[in-house]
């Protein structure tokens, strides 16, 4: 097992390295932080600010780690590079056809599904598609 | 495009991974340059050639030459 780990460590690149390492916290933070603010939100007698914050935490946190992202593409070499920008754009194509099917269908009445679901599942979307992307790019380069 | 690395880096008794941390990219680069999957930019495969002490011409070819 510690073979495969040191396998799988020694076949990342530096720059990946560093990015997994730096989203570490906030990734760990960002779950907390979801995680109680779907505990708090519904407790009484929260004031407005309270709210915000709960709400405003968790996206600072996922914008922390956007950054750490960020840094990560500024980083890589050029081959990586591609692999992340293919990725992304096969995610966010997807992603916002998904979204003209979802809001077209709701229009028409065809589907009678709540707002909130239909966001969470959007993001679902673009995460999953973005991670298979990248996963069936990478296989093409070993 | 096809290109001489692999013979150049042989040459050189160099791995893959050597060659990678020499050029400053991945090892996956590498393998994909060696294997013709990927074609360089300009400015890594100038790295290359100066690596190499050789020119670009010398190292990458077009298809077919």
């Amino acid at each position: 097992m510690n073979a495969l780990l040191a396998r799988y460590r020694d076949s990342l690149s530096p720059a990946l390295r560093r990015y997994y390492r730096a989203s570490l916290w906030p990734s760990l933070l960002f779950i907390a932080l979801a995680v109680l603010h779907k505990w708090a939100i519904r407790l009484p007698g929260l004031t407005l600010p309270v709210r915000l914050a709960l709400v405003l935490a968790p996206v600072l946190c996922m914008a922390w780690l956007f950054a750490c992202y960020l840094r990560f593409l500024r980083d890589c070499d050029e081959l990586e590079r591609r692999i992340e920008l293919d990725a992304l754009a096969w995610a966010a194509g997807s992603g916002l056809l998904a979204s003209l099917v979802a809001v077209f269908l709701l229009d028409a009445g065809v589907v009678a599904w709540p707002a909130r679901q239909v966001a969470g599942v959007s993001g679902l979307l673009l995460v999953g598609g973005y991670g298979l992307a990248r996963m069936l790019l990478r296989r093409r380069y070993p | 495009m096809n290109n001489r690395l692999r013979e150049l880096r042989d040459a050189r008794g160099w791995s893959q991974g050597e060659l990678a941390e020499r050029l400053e990219v991945s090892r996956q680069t590498i393998n994909a340059l060696e294997t013709g999957k990927y074609d360089p930019s300009l400015p890594l495969a100038f790295r290359i050639a100066r690596l190499f002490d050789g020119r670009i011409e010398d190292i990458f070819l077009p298809d077919g030459a």
